[in-house]
């Protein structure tokens, strides 16, 4: 019997159960969906790194010998080690592809996963392995022929192989560059053999038996093997670094989103059903009254739910991973290369699902039996409001005194119930926040690259020399392009407690066209005086005006000393600037890796004695390409909330409704007409928005500060930042929404039966 | 003495899963300005229907309702809102009155929607409240909450008070102290319709109308009504 009492009564709450249904799917969908795509992309990667053996070790030097790879090999935590020579060439007949050529002996470190075709075999000198996304962009398969040029080299081979390898999940031409070009830029495997002659190796990937020792180990490297020049660790390997970064910073936003999300939804469901529990309390007291036992009565009011719940959870599940998991899985695999990338639900997700449904049961149990710990005579009776005077003081001595009585009346309603108040304040102000926070993302990225394209880069193009160009070439560029040009050197510097880190200097010899900038972002205008730190470098090295630090060129071994002469402010490089000037007066060589020029360059069309030519547009497109990408999280936050806060709004506003249907019959039945009873209703809305608008705006910001100070790597610095229009949208926005729905759920006064609303009350 | 109100075979029928149930049936009846009418009938009679379309909280299937010279059977929502607002002063069994307002703000509730209306505190003092204008309901007793009621239905200056078992909720001593207050009304000319199914009020009214399955079964003048402190309540 009391079966047929459950579908009945959720045929007549039918209502409130699809709204508990959406809310629990929805929220359930959108972790389970922003989870399996993050945890797959992170279990995806390291255990692509882990099966093909992504390098622990990079060493770099002018050329490693066979004796020098006999003494690595024999280093007690070296496990495997290969040496590479890598070069950018290009590609016959392709105007504007450039090529990375590795040219290698053996593939134990840093492995080519084959998607088609043979694995690699040293013995095939006429063959060649080649990137399976450059494959794809430009209609190369395995068998067909390619002519790869480097400088005035020629080399004929045919593709073996389409293949991906661990330091290239992230492959992008030069560090300027965001988006993978697949079109114009890939890159290559040869066997060394390929070239008849004697060949440098200036890098060696080393595999670690153990990772931790990797500081005890680069020391005993460096200290007997003299060609090396640089040791560096996978955290400063760019591909590695942007697809764990990409990870990491994932994984912060979608952790407040989704939590957020999944808080607003349990909190709205949660105070509906304690509502509908509190409603049944007459019944509750019945079934007791003639003899049901306690826990059966229990079970009867969570079966309500649970049943409801989990299917919801299960279903959120499923639809999540199927529709966000897998369409942004599909969007960050167009930038990211792993093989096998796939979405992965880890327990985190099970778990938040059954809390919800947990913790929904919970409540229902809670409220049953606070109930049923009263006699049954009580719970037969309807509950009585309590009111304390002493908490409306605010109203009868204090600020609204003098308010309008339904302004009172309202704001007393909202003091009297503040579960249900708090839980929609907490609801809405959770949708302004989420807004806020989505608007804020887009704007802190906006602002950011304000910031460098407006104020630090101008520039129409950028002209990357080799390494080893000629003094002749050098000459002959600067008098075409202007002699506006930069120099980046790594070094190695002494920190005050003994160790090295590895560190930049940007010498600036382009004043024009790179601007160095304080921390209001005001151009500075270096002087010969010394070198100037960025504020984030400043804070973790301790350096500050007026300091020294000794320092050493990688691959030279005298060592300079340097003094600061002002901090300045960077959003994506963390580093040391100087003027040319000031590097010649420390007795260093300036060499121009990079010219700057005001036209815009054809990028196929590179120069003699210069490597790449990047242009401001090329830029441009690979910002927006990720813009566009963070639009598509944003757009789905802000559908989100935008469902949730209609839902919470309904919802909310019903409950609000049904338990002042009566105090409405009263007022109509004493002459008020509906309209103005509408507005009494539409009053208390507007003041609960407001009130979580003006909460949820600052929350919002500070929520968009902590996913950009948890979320950027150490190389960035720049403040979260939320356009005034983006607090007004939001706001108005959920104003709106709020307001819409109170003004729909406010046409039910019309309809109130006064007879038997006010006799249901009785 | 001018009649009030003039129900010309007035019935109520309501429609519940599929069955028709005639809650009034074919009801005549008038009733004079001034008068203490006691409407009496056992559960189910349509004592509250009767009640409730003499006050336009619902109108009748069939019929016409004359209130005060003007025919309000077809009236829509806002013209019963304004006829409820401008003659009508209802007393509820539970009171009604607004938990969140103070007694003071609950009287004055009315006042925005008549010009007549009285003024609040003096609508309270009327009723012995005038010490309490501060409190909230839930600090009243419930005779105390009773007389708020009361204070609010004739602070707008009504034609006609109409009470739902005023008394059924309070003890006997505090009802008799109601049944005076709603006396006194009619000494001002209001008319005064009290609907219940203790028949020992009808020894203190002007009139008695007896109800039973919708039908009226008497309309009686009471000649001499007796005073309420001679009542054994």
């Amino acid at each position: 019997m009391l079966k047929r009492k459950l579908y009945r009564d959720l045929r007549q709450n039918l209502s409130q159960f699809i709204v508990i249904f959406v809310m629990v799917m929805l929220s359930v969908m959108a972790f389970a969906g922003v989870h399996a795509y993050m945890d797959g992309m992170r279990v995806s990667g390291d255990k692509y790194y882990a099966e093909y053996n992504l390098a622990d070790m990079w060493l770099t030097g002018e050329n490693f010998s066979a004796e020098d790879m006999e003494k690595i090999t024999s280093n007690d935590n070296v496990d495997k080690a290969d040496r590479r020579l890598t070069v950018q060439g290009t590609l016959e007949g392709r105007d504007g592809v450039t090529l990375e050529m590795n040219l290698i002996e053996e593939n134990e470190v840093c492995r080519m996963y084959v998607f088609q075709g043979t694995a690699f075999d040293p013995k095939e000198t006429d063959s060649v392995w080649v990137d399976r996304e450059f494959a794809r962009a430009n209609g190369y398969s395995v068998g067909d022929s390619m002519t790869l040029k480097y400088t005035s080299f020629k080399m004929e081979v045919k593709i073996a192989g389409l293949v991906e390898t661990p330091d290239h999940t992230y492959s992008i031409k030069d560090s300027t560059e965001i988006f993978p070009d697949h079109h114009s830029y890939g890159y290559v495997y040869l066997s060394s053999g390929v070239i008849p002659f004697r060949i440098p190796f200036p890098f060696v990937m080393i595999d670690l038996k153990d990772p931790s020792l990797f500081d005890e180990t680069k020391l005993q490297l460096e200290e007997e093997i003299s060609a090396i020049a640089a040791t560096t660790g996978r955290t400063e390997l760019a591909s590695w670094v942007g697809y764990n970064s990409e990870v990491e910073e994932g994984e912060t936003y979608a952790f407040v989103f989704t939590f957020l999300l999944l808080f607003i939804a349990i909190l709205s469901v949660i105070t509906t059903m304690n509502r509908f529990i509190r409603k049944e309390r007459t019944q509750i007291g019945t079934l007791k009254a003639l003899g049901y036992r306690r826990r059966r009565i229990i079970l009867h009011y969570i079966s309500y739910n649970l049943v409801l719940s989990l299917i919801a959870a299960a279903a959120g599940m499923v639809v999540g991973v199927l529709t966000i998991g897998r369409f942004f899985l599909k969007m960050e695999m167009e930038y990211f290369e792993v093989p096998e990338a796939h979405m992965v639900l880890e327990p985190v997700v099970f778990i938040a699902a059954a809390l919800c449904v947990i913790l929904i049961a919970a409540v229902t149990w809670l409220s049953c039996r606070k109930i049923l710990n009263e006699p049954a005579s009580q719970a037969l009776r309807t509950e009585v409001p309590t009111v304390r005077n002493t908490n409306f003081s605010l109203t009868t001595r204090g600020a609204f005194r003098n308010a309008s009585t339904v302004t009172k009346w309202n704001l007393r309603d909202i003091g009297r119930n503040k579960g249900r108040s708090l839980a929609g304040i907490a609801g809405i102000m959770g949708c302004v926040m989420l807004v806020v926070t989505a608007l804020g993302m887009h704007d802190t990225i906006q602002d950011y690259l304000s910031w460098q394209f407006d104020k630090i880069n101008h520039y129409e193009s950028y002209i990357v020399l080799s390494s080893d160009y000629t003094d002749s070439e050098y000459e002959a560029l600067i008098s075409e392009y202007g002699d506006e040009t930069s120099q980046t050197i790594a070094f190695e510097m002494q920190e005050a407690d003994g160790t090295t880190s590895a560190q930049t200097l940007f010498v600036n010899d382009a004043p024009e066209h790179v601007r160095t900038t304080d921390h209001d972002r005001r151009a500075i205008e270096m002087t010969d005086e010394g070198v100037w730190i960025t504020e984030k470098l400043s804070g973790s090295t301790g350096l500050g005006i007026g300091d020294e630090f000794t320092f050493t060129v990688y691959g030279e071994e005298e060592p300079h000393t340097a003094r600061i002469a002002g901090t300045c402010r960077d959003p994506q490089s963390q580093r040391f600037f100087c003027t040319k000037g000031y590097l010649e007066s420390l007795g260093m060589t300036y060499r121009a890796d990079t010219i700057y020029v005001d036209e815009l360059l054809d990028r196929s069309r590179v120069p003699e004695g210069a490597e790449v030519i990047q242009t401001r547009e090329g830029l441009e497109t690979g910002v927006r390409s990720m813009l566009d990408r963070m639009n598509s999280v944003i757009v789905l936050f802000i559908a989100l909330s935008a469902v949730l806060a209609v839902v919470i709004l309904y919802n909310l506003g019903i409950l609000s409704f049904s338990e002042k249907q009566y105090q409405f019959a009263t007022l109509k039945v004493l002459g008020y007409r509906a309209k103005p009873l509408r507005r009494i209703f539409n009053q208390q809305g507007r003041i609960l928005a407001l009130i979580s608008i003006a909460l949820g705006l600052p929350a919002g910001y500070f929520m968009v500060s902590y996913i950009f100070s948890a979320a950027l790597g150490d190389n960035y610095d720049f403040p979260a930042y939320v356009s005034p229009q983006s607090f007004v949208i939001a706001g108005a926005a959920i104003f709106l929404v709020s307001g819409l729905v109170n003004y729909w759920l406010s046409g039910r006064i019309r309809k109130i039966d006064m007879v038997s609303s006010l006799k249901a009350n009785e | 003495m001018s009649v009030a109100l003039s129900l010309r075979n007035v019935s109520k029928s309501y429609s519940t899963g599929g069955h028709t149930f005639k809650a009034l049936d074919g009801v005549n009846l008038d009733i004079e300005a001034g008068k203490l009418v006691v409407i009496l009938g056992p559960s189910g009679a349509g004592k509250s229907t009767l009640l409730n379309l003499i006050g336009g909280m619902d109108t009748p299937t069939q019929g016409t309702i004359t209130a005060f010279g003007t025919d309000i059977s077809g009236y829509s929502e806002n013209e019963l809102a304004d006829y409820r607002a401008a003659n009508v002063g209802f007393i509820f069994q539970f009171y009604n009155i607004l938990p969140t307002l103070t007694v003071l703000e609950n009287v004055s509730l009315v006042s925005d929607l008549t010009p007549d209306a009285m003024d609040a505190g003096e609508a309270l003092k009327a009723v012995g409240l005038e010490e309490h204008l501060n409190k909230f309901p839930n600090q009243l007793s419930g005779g105390e909450q009773q007389r708020v009621s009361i204070a609010r239905a004739i602070a707008k200056n009504p034609s006609m008070l109409l009470c739902d078992e005023p008394t059924g909720a309070l003890d006997s001593a505090t009802g008799v102290t109601i049944l005076k207050l709603l006396k006194e009304q009619t000494r001002q000319g209001k008319t005064v319709i009290i609907v219940t199914h203790n028949s020992l009020f009808a020894d203190v009214a002007d009139v008695v109308v007896r109800l039973k399955n919708g039908k009226i079964r008497s309309v009686s003048e009471v000649k001499d009504p007796r005073s309420i402190d001679e009542v054994e309540w």
